[in-house]
Order: C-alpha cells, then structure tokens, then sequence
C-alpha cells in the first residue's frame, strides 16, 4: 500500500480527480473558494508606489520607479509607462532563461490590460522638454499558482498608490537661487551633453510626493482551471501543474464584465460560465474591499 | 529616440549632511547602535528552505533550493550557486537603468562574493552530484544591503537542513569623517567617506568576506572590522533565536501529526 | 565539557560535545576536537553500541526526519517514472526515494544489463518498459554526470504501474506481461513481483 504522499508524487492527476469528485480540493478549499489575499500597499519607501500581493503562498511584489526624461520625438506631451514582469529564482530555483517565457507572456498580459487605463498625458511636466517616465516592475517572489490575478492586482495596487513630487521648471540662473531658498527642494539638472547637444534642463522638484496617478476604471481579474467539468476558482501550482484549461475574466472594478480570456480545450458551458461569473462578481469585491483599505 | 534617464527621483528629503554634526544620528539610534532587525524563516513555499531579513528599510527575501541534481558535471562534492539581485526599484544605484532579466556587473560579482562566504561554511562534501542554489532578492536597500543578504542567505540555508558548521551575517559600518557608524542608513552610506563590510562566522570567529570602499585610513580600518564582527555577533543571536522558534513550531506541529 | 543537556536546541555551529568524548552521528560534525551541531534540531545522545566505542551525539532536524536531504543512495529503493526508452537504456525521473516524495526531480537510468537477473544479454528493454510506467528500482551506483544507475533484477522490482496502448490501467499476468482490462491484449513488461 503507497502513502498519500506518494501517490500524489507518482499520479498527480489522479490524485486532484479523487479530490475534485468529492467536490473538495487538494489543500481543503472548496472549488468555488479562493484563497485568503493580503495585501500591503506602499510598503516600500524607495518606489514612488508599491504594493505585495499574498494570495495563499503565492507571492507578487509590484513597485514603480520614477524618473524625469525628454520627451519622445512623436509624443512630445505624452510620459512614458513601461510595465514588466519578472520571475525570480526565488520562486522557480531555475537559473532566469528557463522560465522567461512565462514572464513574458505575463508582462505581455498586464500590459495590454493595464497601460490603456493610464492617461500619459497627465505624465507630462512641459511638453517637448519633461515628462516623467514609469516604469512598473512586478516581481513574482513565491510561485503557488494564480500569478495571472495576483500580477494584476498587484500592479492596479501598487500604481494606485503612486505619488509624484510636483516638478516646476526654472531657468538656469533661477536655479541657483532656489536650491539656497527653499529647503526641501532638490535641483534636477536635466542637462543632456550627451545627445544632439540640447539645452539643458533645470526643474524644481519637491520633497513631498503628492500628486496622485488617474487610475480609472482600471482591471481586475479572476481566474478559473478547469477539471472535470468543475471550474476551479484561484488554482494552486498543484492544480495548474494537472489542469490545462484556464478561465479567465477580466473585470471591472464595479463588478461589471469586461472580457474573458480562455485557453486550453475544456468546454465551457454556459451554466459553468455563469456561476463563474457570479463568482468573480464576488471575488472583486473583496478586492476592491481590501483595494480601498490598505489605500 | 530611446529615452534618456537623468537619475531615480526618490530620496529627496532632508540634507544628509546634517548627520556629521549631531551626537546621535537622524534616526536617533547611537554611533554603535542596530537598526531593529525582524527576522523569519520558512515563509517561502516553492524553495526548500527561506530566510527573510528586515532591518531599518532593508529588507530582502532569500530562498534556498536543493540540493537538487546538478545540471552540468560530476562531482564528488557539491557545488553551490548565488543569486543576488535588487529590485529595481530599491533605490540601489544601478539597480534602476537595469533592463529584463540579465544581471548586472556588480550583481555577479556580489553573487559569487556571497558564494565563496557562504561555501566557507557548507558541507557541500556531504552532497555528491548535487548543487544547491540561493537566491537572493533585495526588496528595498535602505543601506547595508549585501550585509543583509549574506544574513538572509544564511537563514534560509538554515531552515532549508543544509548542513553548515557555522551560522554567518554580514555587517557594515561607515565611516564619517573621524565617527564610524554601524549599520549606516542609505543616506549614512551616500555620505560617507568609506564603508567597510564584513561577512563573520560567529562560532569560529572567523571574517568570511571582507570589503572596503572609499577612503578610510589605516587605524580606523582595524577598528571599522572590529566593530563589525561585535555587530554581526549580535546579529548572529538574534538569527539563532529565531531558528530556534522555528524549531520549536516544526516539532509541535511534528508532534501533532505522529500522534 | 560534558555533552550539552539533551532536550537543548542547537543551531548550525554550535560546539555540542568533544571528540574524545563522543562520536559525530547524524547532523553533527567533527572540527578539530569539537564536535559542533550542523543542523537545527534538538540534540540526541546515544549509548555506545558495545564495548570501546564512545556514545553518538546527533541531531534530531526540527523540519525533517532523519535522512534528509533526500538525495539518491547506493541501495535506496525508489519509485520512478520512465521518460525515455532507447535500445539500451530506459531512462526515468526519480520520484519517490525510499517512500519519501522527492522535492527535486531526479534522473535515473536503468541499463540494459540492469533490468533482470538472466539473459542479461537478451533483455529487449522494449519489451520491459514503456512510456510513463511507474518502476520500482535500486540505486546501484551514482551513474555518470547526467543521471544515477538504477537495478530492477531483483524479483520485487520493475513495473508497478502501466497503462496500455489503449490508455487502460494494465494488470500483471506474470513477471513479463501485462494485461489491459479493456481490450484483453497483453503487453510485455519487466513486471514487479507484488510482495
């Protein structure tokens, strides 16, 4: 006679099937339960906005770096969002090349839902000259499955949580002046020798950051696998590992549907697609519930 | 036209210089004085084994995994890889302009200083044809970040039931003008004339790893490593209190289950 | 310095005990005259096995049993699954070392001349293994540098677990065939004898 644990090494298939049949899961949730999320906003001081995702193990470390550039030649009024995603060692043990491909088509993901959400326009400190450029990093520390919501979530939280000093532009004698008057204040001299020989830039930024991010609207996402004609809410690694089929809905914040994204060959039927509607309705709101109290 | 950086914008409050002419320094802590440390283990659930370490506004996560099979040769002992990197957004210079997923210089270099301090202590003999791997990932370096992470590292290695004859952390200290200041802020590290980190093995009293930068002259250099291996003591007693609680949770739970 | 109290946790590097005093067992290691703890865990002594010989001092690890890491041993009993099956060997992935699941996956290979007692010379690995069947082996030695050499000639070793072509679990006929329950065809396999 083999151990559990043995025969959940050896058959993991089977193993989740002889769970999922009695309608419980592997780690005793119940299909149609999600894990526990915490999440902490703004808990790194050196981001101008950052938020850590736990949802069970998994988890997702998001920050947003700010840095003042010249304007792109063909949006002179516009700043600049770069979104990535990294997986780190910590959470595979594989040296980076092995699993870049699922960075990949995760950044590649949050991109096209997050970036249309962020007005560029309101980036801009004075067209043709400055314009701050962000760049969203998202860390994936600890992999227990469900990167997809948890990577969202993350980023939705940590770019809520942006706060950007006030920048004013002076001219070159001014500046000397203003460093010595005011405190608080630092010079950025935004001169560029480097290239085309442009004139160089002089702005006061402020200590304080408080010029908050337009985030409207932005997305949420719930997640399904699908196993014997069950659809697993918040899959575990375990669970991912076995199922080939995912579900994923993309909401809004009120609760509202925006899209769905589906891979995999498991049918969706439309009693399935409802209560997974029903349930991600659900699920959004304890994010935004814990969305609005870690803000 | 690709864009041109002109440096990370945060960090921009207060005048650090400020610092040299107080008796105790901006945070209020003494010249010999430890940020408070919090410490845990285990809270990583894909790695073998997990150390994480805060301390004033580092903090980093390390994961061991393995001993696994090694990809590449035979050999009669075990061999051991480091990974160190920083977040981009951690306010680690160089950290920032980094692009994907390639290390930078100074990461490699940290990865294998990390390896050999680490390697002193392991009995990579006790595992043929395997290799155990540790990575490293500062969060936020609020100052003392690689001291940190040989700390960190040595947790999670720890927890992970590496065998290891010794425990290590890592320490730094700063030195202003004739002050030398022990576990130096960001803001202490920007504005000091050199900085000296070691990494110390607490039992056998040894310097793992050694590392001076900028200027410090010769008498003071002798007392910067004195002063640091006193630190890093001290942190070793807080890492093996921690342990110990582990220990104490693994064998309740232990308890539990064979009951 | 007698040995430390014995419910007393240690941490990696703590002195535990001296040479002359004791022997180095499990989780303890031996550093010029001192015995120092290598893991965390609670410390064990043990009573000298017989005459002349010093009691043992080791470790009993907090996370794990004893024996971790588990890694591959001459003489471990393992459950592997076969991944790759060429004319002279079949290769598997270490699963489960002596009925403890592995965290990191290991490479094995059974050679031909490894797979049964007799006519070594005429095993048709083919007609022994398959695709994904679960083997049942011991580690015979730590094999070259891509994977460790694994034995199924002893009679309780060899398939334990296999499906046949039409995708049905197989039952044994007896120690070279298999049967499939769906089809009634047989199949030929290094079958474990079930003890």
């Amino acid at each position: 006679m083999i151990s559990e644990d043995v025969y959940r090494k050896v058959h993991p298939k089977e193993y989740l099937k002889r769970f999922i049949d009695k309608d419980v899961r592997p780690d005793g949730r119940a299909v149609s339960t999600a894990r526990y999320l915490r999440l902490t906003i703004g808990s790194i001081n050196t981001a101008v906005g950052s938020a850590l995702v736990r949802l069970g193990n998994t988890t997702v470390l998001a920050g947003v770096n700010a840095t003042l550039i010249r304007p792109n030649n063909a949006n002179p009024d516009k700043g600049i969002v770069e979104v990535s995603v990294e997986l780190l060692p910590t959470a595979s043990g594989e040296s980076r090349n092995v699993r870049g491909e699922e960075a990949v088509v995760l950044a590649e993901f949050l991109r096209t839902l997050i970036i249309p959400h962020i007005d560029v326009s309101t980036l801009c400190v004075e067209a043709d000259k400055l314009v701050w450029c962000l760049s969203l990093t998202v860390y994936c520390i600890d992999h227990d499955g469900n990167l997809e919501d948890s990577v969202v979530l993350a980023a939705v939280a940590a770019l809520r949580n942006v706060r950007l000093p006030t920048v004013r532009m002076v001219d070159g004698d001014e500046g000397g002046d203003i460093e010595n008057g005011i405190e608080n204040t630092r010079m950025i001299d935004a001169d560029n020798e480097a290239e085309e020989g442009n004139e160089s830039i002089m702005a006061v930024v402020s200590s304080k950051r408080t010029e908050s991010l337009e985030l409207d609207n932005f997305p949420l996402t719930v997640s399904f696998q699908l196993f014997c004609e069950k659809a697993l809410i918040d899959p575990s690694a375990e669970e991912e590992v076995v199922c080939v089929s995912r579900v994923t809905f993309i909401m809004k914040p009120t609760g509202d549907m925006r899209g769905i994204l589906k891979e995999g060959g498991h049918i969706l039927s439309p009693k399935l697609y409802n209560s997974c509607l029903a349930q991600s309705k659900e699920r959004v709101k304890e994010y935004m519930k814990k969305l609005q109290a870690g803000s | 036209m690709g864009a041109i950086t002109y440096g990370p914008l945060v960090r921009i409050d207060g005048e650090g210089a400020k610092t040299k002419e107080r008796d105790v320094r901006e945070d209020g802590r003494r010249w010999d004085e430890l940020r408070p440390i919090y410490m845990r283990v285990g809270m990583l659930s894909t790695a073998t084994g997990s150390g994480y370490f805060e301390g004033g506004g580092t903090k980093i996560f390390c994961a061991v995994h393995g001993p696994r099979p090694s990809a590449s040769n035979y050999t009669i002992d075990g061999t051991m890889h480091c990974d160190v990197r920083w977040a981009q957004f951690s306010g680690r210079e160089g950290a920032a302009g980094r692009q994907g997923d390639s290390m930078s210089e100074e990461e490699r270099e940290l990865s294998s200083s990390l390896q050999r301090t680490l390697a002193s202590a392991v009995r990579l003999e006790n595992y043929p044809k395997c290799r155990i791997d540790v990575s490293a990932f500062v969060l936020e370096d609020g100052g003392g970040g690689f001291a940190a992470v040989t700390t960190a590292a040595s947790l999670a290695l720890a927890d992970a039931g590496v065998e290891m004859t010794d425990i290590m952390a890592g320490s730094t200290v700063a030195v202003i003008g004739k002050q030398l200041v022990v576990d130096p802020s960001a803001r202490e590290e920007a504005i000091a004339d050199g900085t000296v980190r070691v990494g110390f093995a607490s039992q056998r009293a040894k310097v793992t790893d050694l590392m001076q930068n900028g200027e410090v002259d010769l008498e003071q250099f002798r007392e910067a490593i004195k002063v640091c291996c006193t630190a890093s003591a001290q942190v070793c007693g807080l890492m093996k209190e921690c342990l110990v609680k582990k220990a104490k949770k693994w064998l309740k739970k232990r308890g539990r289950s064979e009951m | 310095m007698e040995s430390l109290r014995s419910d007393m946790y240690v941490t990696p590097g703590e002195r535990v005990g001296e040479a002359d005093k004791f022997e180095a067992g499990y989780g303890v290691c031996q550093i010029n005259n001192i015995l120092v703890a290598t893991l965390v865990g609670t410390l064990v002594q043990e009573k000298s096995k017989g005459f002349g010989t010093k009691p043992t001092l080791k470790i009993k690890s907090a996370k794990y049993s004893e024996g971790h890491p588990l890694l591959p041993d001459i003489g471990s009993k393992v459950t592997a699954k076969v991944i790759r099956v060429t004319p002279r060997a079949a290769s598997v992935e270490i699963l489960v070392i002596d009925g403890k699941p592995v965290r990191e996956v290991f490479k094995g290979t059974i050679n031909q001349q490894d797979v049964r007692q007799t006519e070594v010379d005429k095993v048709e690995i083919y007609k022994c293994f398959a695709l994904g069947d679960i083997v049942l082996a011991e580690v015979i030695s730590l094999g070259d540098r891509h994977s460790y050499f694994l034995s199924t000639a002893k009679n309780e070793l060899g398939v334990i677990h296999a499906k046949s072509k039409a995708g049905v679990v197989m039952m044994p006929v007896n120690w070279q065939e298999m049967l499939c329950p769906a089809t009634n065809s047989k199949e030929f396999r290094k079958v474990a004898k079930e003890s």
